[in-house]
């Protein structure tokens, strides 16, 4: 104990006076102390002392990093309850430093606050920004100019704004701010939400707007480039929990591109319901194999075992049909693994035992190592009992070994 | 939501260090040929191993002795009531009554059961014993076609797995230490994780699931700063390690998966 303590006071001793000295040493930028402080304050939750010391940094004129401190600042004003402060220390943020990296989460932060406060037509500006302004034309153009690039996605009028709902009971009420202030207080001049700033908006949308934002998201959850994002966009429609926008997630896994149609099928794996395994069942046929892929984790995590054991008696891809046997066994398909093992060759016997062994179906693995004449495969029966150890196994493989 | 059998009896952590006899490792390597579930657990060691390669080494208590601790622990085991996973509760139950002191307690105990666990586990098993070893483990589960809520916490469940490894990864990471590219790579890792956790925390606020809301908001604090780190200065990397030991984040979302 005595050791654990001294070695404990050494770290401690090294954190609070070793790393500054070091980082010192070496040249690296040391952060500053007032902001080390307010991060201290901000992990314990004391706001208002945190937004004290980031106010005293802030003023200072040899003080740096004040891009990163006036994220701070917003962030914990938002939490002492204080939005319209926020709003103000995120509008500086982005006057004074328009290219940190503080920006974007600066924005979610704001996005949080108009939730709050119920300014849907903020939310659209942000889901559905304008284009922006064409480019002045040329004096004298030689050529015509070509037509301007297809946008991909429009804005479409914002919608009255909805009474503010009431805040949660467990955050404060917002002190001050000014409901009716314009989009232009609110937002920069050049506002480019990108798209997971645009998924926030959307997700409350859904809430008080769906018909206008389903299909929206539908748009992004089509459009090429990051997996992640179209992931994101079909569970934000999943998550809402309203049968059309389930239906679109549907869609989406039957006839959307390629990675969409994954992350939609997952989560129609997680959609509560009875018919869940028909809908996946009917996605299947028309699949490519990263989708049926998943179609089998999602029946396999639901423990469908007769969809499962449908498609490893139909499927004739054999990766895909041994992966729908090893999932059969890790949901508990004892008998159903049993009745598929005599009608398999020695290819997709293995995987059976395996799916067996994940079952831990030693009643079953003993009568197939009994029916078994393959030695080698035999061997392999009772290799998994082995493994199993169970007493029932090894009082069975103890008689196998008298016998022998 | 561990399904292989092997793997939740604690077979692959046996093999990682080396603690199976020859015929078991032999088999598990067999196993590791058919088993994704098996190899993934075994590569997550391995990024674990990796990150805290850095790390010294914790002292155990001198001459081996691990009395007192155990004693203490029959003690704290002694005093929790009936263990909660008996009971069939909802997967996230409202805690809002629950003091926040039975939660830290909560957390703490299971950080005590899960460290005699491995301990004992590591200590106890002859080697080749695979038997014993995974005769110790859960059964398999299979889950029901379930709720909308239980749905989104078992999401939640995977999504603090992954989590875990960068978390425990910056909770140990010397500055100084490690390479940049190794750095770029828990950025990049911490941003993509971010985007997803913020939509999980206005998920689980829609929801009224406030104490997996507020987990997911910590979690949130800890990947916006590692993601916008563009390299590893000393002191950021204190305030990142800061902000995961005062919200005891690691057992807190340990807590979460658990019930």
């Amino acid at each position: 104990m005595g050791k654990r303590l001294v070695g404990g006071l050494l770290l401690g001793s090294w954190l609070a006076f070793g790393v500054p000295a070091a980082s010192a040493a070496v040249g690296w930028p040391v952060e500053s102390k007032r902001l080390a402080s307010a991060k201290d304050f901000i992990a314990d939750e004391q706001w208002m002392r945190a937004i004290e010391v980031l106010q005293v940094l802030l003023r200072d004129t040899k003080e740096t990093g004040k891009d990163e401190a006036l994220f701070w600042l917003a962030h914990s004003q938002k939490h002492a309850g204080d939005a319209g402060e926020a709003l103000a220390t995120i509008r500086r943020l982005e006057r004074e430093y328009p290219s940190s990296v503080w920006v974007k989460p600066a924005g979610a932060l704001r996005l949080e606050i108009a939730v709050r406060l119920g300014r849907s037509d903020l939310l659209w500006l942000t889901a559905t920004p304008p284009p922006p302004p064409p480019p002045p034309p040329a004096a004298a153009p030689a050529v015509a100019p070509a037509p301007p690039k297809a946008r991909p996605y429009v804005r479409k009028p914002a919608p009255p704004a909805a009474p503010p709902p009431p805040p949660p009971p467990d955050e404060p009420a917002i002190l001050w701010v000014a409901p009716a202030a314009p989009a232009s207080d609110w937002f920069p001049p050049k506002y480019e939400p990108d798209s997971d700033l645009r998924l926030q908006a959307l997700r409350h949308l859904m809430r008080t707007d769906p018909d206008k934002a389903i299909p929206v998201l539908k748009e992004i959850a089509y459009e090429p480039g990051d997996p992640a994002v179209a992931g994101r966009a079909v569970f934000v429609l999943a998550q809402s929990g309203r049968p059309d926008a389930r239906e679109m997630v549907v869609q989406v896994a039957q006839f959307g591109p390629a990675l969409a149609r994954v992350a939609a099928v997952r989560e129609i794996g997680r959609f509560g319901g009875p018919n869940v395994s028909q809908i996946l069942m009917n996605v299947y046929p028309k699949a490519d194999t990263a989708v049926k892929t998943q179609v089998v984790k999602s029946l396999g995590e639901r423990s469908e075992r007769t969809a499962l054991m449908t498609i490893v008696q139909s499927e004739g891809d054999r990766d895909l049909r041994t992966r729908a046997i090893l999932t059969l066994g890790q949901a508990g398909g004892n008998q159903e693994l049993r009745l598929l093992y005599p009608k398999f060759g020695a290819e997709f016997k293995r995987p059976i035992i395996q799916g067996l062994f994940n079952a831990r179906a030693v009643d079953e693995l003993i009568l197939l190592a009994d029916r078994e004449r393959d030695q080698a495969i035999r061997q392999e029966l009772y290799d998994q009992l082995r493994l199993l150890g169970t007493p029932k196994a090894k009082a069975y493989l103890q008689k196998v070994s008298v016998k022998k | 939501m561990k399904t292989c059998f092997v793997q939740a009896a604690g077979t692959i952590e046996l093999y990682f260090y080396g603690e199976l006899g020859e015929q078991a490792r032999r088999e598990t390597e067999r196993h590791l040929h058919t088993c994704d579930e098996c190899r993934q657990a075994l590569d997550e060691l391995r990024i674990i191993r990796a990150a805290l390669s850095t790390r010294p080494d914790v002292s155990a208590p001198a001459g081996g002795d691990w009395s007192g601790f155990m004693a203490r622990l029959d003690g704290a085991i002694r005093q929790e009531p009936q263990p909660r996973a008996t009971v069939a509760a909802p997967r996230v139950a409202p805690v809002a009554s629950r003091p926040y002191v039975a939660d830290i307690a909560m957390a703490a105990l299971l950080a005590l059961v899960t460290m005699s666990v491995g301990y004992i586990a590591r200590s106890r098993i002859a080697a080749g014993d695979v038997g014993r070893a995974t005769i110790a483990g859960s059964s398999v589960t299979a889950p029901a076609p379930w709720t909308d809520d239980e749905a989104f916490a078992a999401l939640s469940e995977q999504h603090f797995e992954r989590a875990k490894l960068v978390v425990l990864g910056l909770a140990n990471k010397q500055a100084g230490e490690h390479m940049p590219s190794e750095w770029q790579y828990e950025r990049e890792l911490s941003s993509t994780l971010l985007a997803d956790t913020r939509l999980y925390r206005l998920a689980a606020e829609d929801r009224g699931m406030k104490p997996l809301a507020k987990i997911m908001g910590d979690l949130e604090l800890v990947l916006l700063q590692a993601s916008l780190s563009e390299n590893p200065q000393p002191d950021t990397l204190a305030q990142i390690q800061n902000l995961i030991r005062k919200r005891d984040l690691v057992t807190r979302m340990n807590v979460m998966a658990a019930r």
